[in-house]
């Protein structure tokens, strides 16, 4: 039974792994998925935020370009020269920036130089701090002089004043140069989704100069879709701006792969114990469902075979039998037919130890052995009244059938001949049955010239009930042999009973195979 | 067997567990009215602002069922903007202080709500710490809008900050500065001998120039007036009088002098930063002289002296220059009546407001003062204290005298109060008129008050596009008002 448990494992346990390796297959199909995912959503958000900023800066563009119209102010200041009327123009224009940079809230400061009078306006925001505002106003030459090149008359164009970037719109309007300008990290702030850990907004110019560094980074160019910070791998996702010179990237830590992979790893994780703990539950499960059910069904077959034994066995102590064979045996002496007695004796012996002997099954020979045994001792009663013929095929002596198998009958013959006179013939036969030259087992025939069986009887036996008489006795020889036949032959073995038209009755016994190993504690008997 | 009741009492130790948790966790919300009050902690960090707040709530939750709670801008440097900015939307603002100016502009936009009623219904307290005379200087046609804070309101006009190692240096005594030709002396001095220190600072913004610690009429803490308060009751325009022209000429000499060079144009750092970096000699400021605010003092590692010399008063900022009022986005007026009167009568709370919490920002000394809680970091609402409601019944910091608020008392009664104090002018009817005149003031003080320009031209120029803009129509209004005012308040002729 134990190969029948691990049969059940085996078998629960290949569905269990075929079920995680499809799993398994699938969580990398859905990673790989994932990844295009990722990287498109990523590209969405910042194409999204990327269009934020272009708007804003063309909006201060738009501003810059109408505040400049010339008004009063600007001829003024254009103008130049001294006194309160050009002052008073400078401080409107001042005031203005205020204005403007109240209202845009990435604008940072603006300002205007004069260059003929090299005056200096200009207003910042909270962002701006005093030193800021210090780099712009004391590298206002260099600013000046770059704006000259070209580079940077119609766009904003990002500049380096003393290790920071500023991004800078400037016009000129004759002598006059005004400017807006921000800082890229205070624009940065505006986009930045808070909260994810090891992920770096950047914003970088069109040469890939990184515009706001940032400490934990140190001082890195980024080209491709990834970038190594201290031995760290980062992914890359950008978006290059179509509008401004700019490009907003993102820098996500670890690789993807590795991401999500801890993502997947805990439910496969999960299930994998799910399955084993699903395995032992049927372990322990199938043995109180499965297995002991069938423990229960062969004890009670070994019980089955167990009362067939002992019936058997009760069977085997006639001591009527006995009592009759002594009383004729007397006779004999008391006749002085010693010769006749002495054989008796013998005959009687040899009859009583095969008998006694506790065997299930036996050779055909020693069952047919054991019927003449029996013939003498009958004979010493009826004399010339019985009559039994025995013919075994060759080679069917050394087989084995169950042991009273033939004797059961003819015995049976005996007892209900029916009537006080003529002569009992009984002949058995056991033979080999062929199949289309196959030897299929054993035919074993007995027939008897009595008065055959009652219908009823007939039945019964046919329907496996018991035989119980007028007088309450029950008769079990026949039953008992139907029932070891079934537990020996496990249906290969059938029993037909007729009576012949001649009357008298038949019996034919087919066994179609082998009888199975009977039950432990018993051997079979040597052939003498 | 026993298999299935162990499973089966886990899974009901799961259910049990899961309920509790959910009948418990509901029933921790209880029902409190939540007040927004937006009480300027500018500059003190947000951690030590939460602090205060959970202590105070917890006092507030157990009397008066309400949570309140201090906005975010509370400690930022724009209070004021965004304060206004947060009236402007129907966001919840129930308690503001409405300093500097801000009073009359929130009026004016009709963001305040009247507080006779609630003051003598939910009040009573307040009436009694704050005394009738000051609370009224907060009537607007005499209705009452605003609650002053109880504390200092003494200003000595003409302070100098100097840096006392240049006086020191060049032998110079501070003690010796009593008029303004000591003064101009001293400015000569440094000059002279430290040409690349700039000397004085013209300030950059209003209330922070020069002329702002003399004339009371630009002094910020309760909004420039357009007008000046003549003898006989008649109201002129403050920037024609002889007060403001001679100021502005002395402002023009020194600058012709040297003693300004100032950026007017550019942007100007604070004059601290300047005097830390040692680009600054000297700042003018209109302040008040706390004897627990020493006359000489540090910035940074610069020590510091201040000085007053003649002309210097002792004048009364004005009850009305900082009062607590209730607002139109108020949630309910009423709670937030009863909250003020709990901030004007409760010590605790007080003490929680001005100095912050007991033994983590301040700790209590054996004579019954206070004293910062730890010697590495210094109490960060000290200087913020003159914000609160009532300072009278909060601690006293050590160094005064415990009997220091009773001194500030009778400092403020004897201060000098001038003609317009406790008068309100309400300019709605006038408001486009006022806030262009505002604007060419605003325009021209860079010039003038900086000393830039002359000031006779100057001066008169900006008179011209003022008058042209309405001023005359502003003098006029403001005159009946303050008439109306006076009658009322029986200071007739």
């Amino acid at each position: 039974m134990n190969s029948l448990r691990k049969k059940l494992f085996f078998i629960i346990g290949g569905m269990i792994g075929v079920a995680m390796l499809v799993i398994l297959g699938y969580s990398m199909y859905s990673i790989r998925l994932d990844e295009k995912i990722v990287s498109q959503s990523h590209w969405y958000d910042l194409q999204v935020s990327m269009r934020f900023m272009e708007a804003f800066m063309e909006d201060i563009e738009n501003m810059l370009l109408s505040d400049t119209k010339e008004d009063e102010n600007m001829e003024k200041i254009i103008r130049g020269g001294e006194g309160i009327d050009w002052h008073m123009a400078l401080i409107r224009k001042k005031r203005e920036f205020g204005k403007e940079i109240k209202k845009y809230q990435f604008l940072d400061g603006m300002f205007l130089y004069d260059s003929k009078s090299r005056v200096f306006v200009s207003q910042v925001g909270d962002y701006v701090t005093f030193d800021m505002y210090s780099s712009i106003k004391e590298n206002m030459a260099y600013i000046t002089q770059y704006f000259e090149k070209g580079n940077i008359k119609n766009e904003w164009s990002a500049m380096k004043l003393e290790e920071q970037y500023y991004l800078i719109r400037m016009i000129k309007v004759k002598t006059v140069y005004i400017c807006a300008w921000m800082k890229p990290e205070h624009l940065l702030q505006g986009i930045e989704n808070q909260g994810k850990s090891h992920t770096y907004f950047l914003l970088c110019d069109g040469r890939a100069r990184v515009l706001t560094p940032l400490e934990c980074l140190g001082e890195i160019r980024i080209e491709g879709e990834q970038v190594f910070v201290d031995q760290e791998r980062y992914r890359v996702y950008g978006y290059d701006s179509t509008r401004q010179n700019l490009s907003l990237k993102v820098l996500v830590k670890g690789s993807h792969r590795q991401e999500v992979f801890w993502y997947a790893a805990f439910p496969i994780l999960g299930i994998v114990c799910m399955g084993i703990m699903i395995l032992l539950l049927v372990w322990r499960l199938v043995r109180g469902v499965v297995f002991e059910p069938i423990d229960h069904m062969m004890l009670k077959k070994t019980l089955e075979q167990n009362k067939a034994t002992l019936q058997f066995l009760q069977l085997q102590i006639k001591p009527h039998f006995l009592n009759n064979c002594l009383s004729l045996i007397r006779n004999l002496i008391l006749f002085e037919q010693y010769e006749e007695a002495e054989n008796a004796v013998l005959v009687l012996s040899d009859y009583t130890r095969a008998s006694l002997r506790p065997d299930i099954l036996v050779t055909v020979e020693r069952e047919a052995e054991q019927v003449r045994s029996w013939y003498e001792l009958q004979k010493l009663r009826l004399k010339n009244r019985i009559h039994v013929d025995i013919w075994l095929e060759d080679g069917v002596g050394k087989k084995q059938i169950p042991t009273m198998l033939l004797h059961t009958f003819a015995e049976n013959a005996a007892k209900h001949f029916g009537r006080e006179d003529g002569i009992i013939e009984i002949e058995i036969r056991a033979g080999f049955r062929k199949m289309d030259e196959q030897e299929k087992g054993m035919e074993i025939t007995i027939k008897d010239n009595g008065a055959g069986f009652p219908e009823d009887v007939l039945l019964k036996l046919r329907e496996g009930k018991e035989i119980v008489d007028r007088n309450g006795i029950k008769h079990i020889g026949i039953t008992s042999i139907m029932k070891r036949l079934d537990i020996l032959y496990e249906g290969a073995a059938s029993i037909e009973i007729c009576n012949r038209d001649n009357g008298g009755s038949e019996v034919r016994i087919c066994l179609l195979s082998q009888p199975v190993n009977p039950a432990p504690g018993s051997d079979t008997v040597p052939a003498e | 067997m026993k298999k299935y009741i162990t499973a089966l009492c886990m899974m009901g130790i799961l259910a049990l567990g899961t309920l509790g948790a959910a009948v418990f966790g509901h029933s921790a919300e209880l029902e409190y009215t939540k007040l927004v009050a937006a009480v300027p902690f500018t500059g003190i960090p947000r951690e030590d602002v939460e602090m205060v707040q959970e202590k105070i709530n917890e006092i507030t939750q157990n009397e008066l069922g309400i949570t309140v709670e201090f906005p975010e801008f509370s400690t930022s440097g724009q209070y004021f903007e965004k304060a206004m900015l947060m009236l402007s939307t129907p966001e919840q603002l129930d308690i503001m202080m409405a300093g500097f100016g801000a009073f009359m502009d929130c009026y004016v936009d009709g963001k305040l709500l009247p507080l006779d009623r609630l003051l003598e219904q939910y009040g009573q307290d307040i009436a009694r710490q704050v005394g009738e005379e000051q609370i009224h200087s907060c009537d607007i046609h005499g209705v009452l809008y605003g609650i002053p804070v109880n504390g200092d309101y003494t200003q000595q006009r003409n302070c100098y900050v100097m840096r006392k190692d240049i006086l020191e240096k060049y032998g110079l005594d501070p003690y010796g500065i009593r008029t303004m030709e000591d003064l101009e002396h001293v400015f000569k001095t440094v000059r002279e001998k430290e040409p690349e220190i700039t000397v004085l600072s013209s300030g950059a913004e209003p209330g922070n120039t020069l002329l702002s610690a003399n004339l009371d009429f630009l002094d910020t803490s309760s909004g420039i007036s357009l007008t000046v308060c003549e003898e006989d009751g008649r109201l002129v325009s403050a920037f024609e009088s002889e007060e403001y022209k001679s100021a502005l000429q002395r402002v023009h000499r020194w600058y012709l002098k040297g003693y300004l060079n100032e950026d007017v144009f550019g942007v100007a750092e604070d004059v601290y930063s300047r005097v830390k970096r040692g680009e600054l000699f000297a700042y003018t400021e209109r302040k008040a002289a706390w004897s627990g605010e020493h006359e000489n003092f540090k910035i940074g590692d610069m020590e510091m002296v201040r000085v007053s010399p003649e002309p210097s008063s002792l004048m009364h900022r004005g009850y009305a220059s900082m009062p607590y009022v209730i607002t139109s986005n108020s949630a309910s007026p009423e709670a937030s009546m009863k909250l003020l009167n709990l901030f004007y009568s409760n010590p605790e709370i007080e003490n929680l407001l001005c100095y912050g919490v007991e033994g983590v920002h301040y700790k209590k000394t054996k004579d019954g003062h206070i004293t910062h809680a730890q010697k590495e970091r210094e109490d960060p609402f000290l200087w913020n204290n003159y914000n609160m409601p009532n300072q009278y019944i909060s601690h006293v910091w050590e160094g005064n005298d415990l009997d220091f608020w009773e001194q500030v008392k009778t400092k403020n009664e004897s201060a000098g109060k001038g003609p317009k104090m406790g008068f309100n002018f309400d300019y709605s009817s006038v408001a486009a008129e006022y806030a262009r005149v505002m604007d060419i003031y605003h325009d021209y003080r860079w010039i003038l008050e900086s000393g830039l320009d002359n000031p006779e031209e100057g001066g008169k120029k900006m008179m011209d596009e003022m008058k042209s803009s309405g001023l005359d129509l502003i003098i006029r209004e403001e005159q009946k008002q303050f008439d109306n005012w006076r009658k009322r308040n029986g200071k007739g002729e």
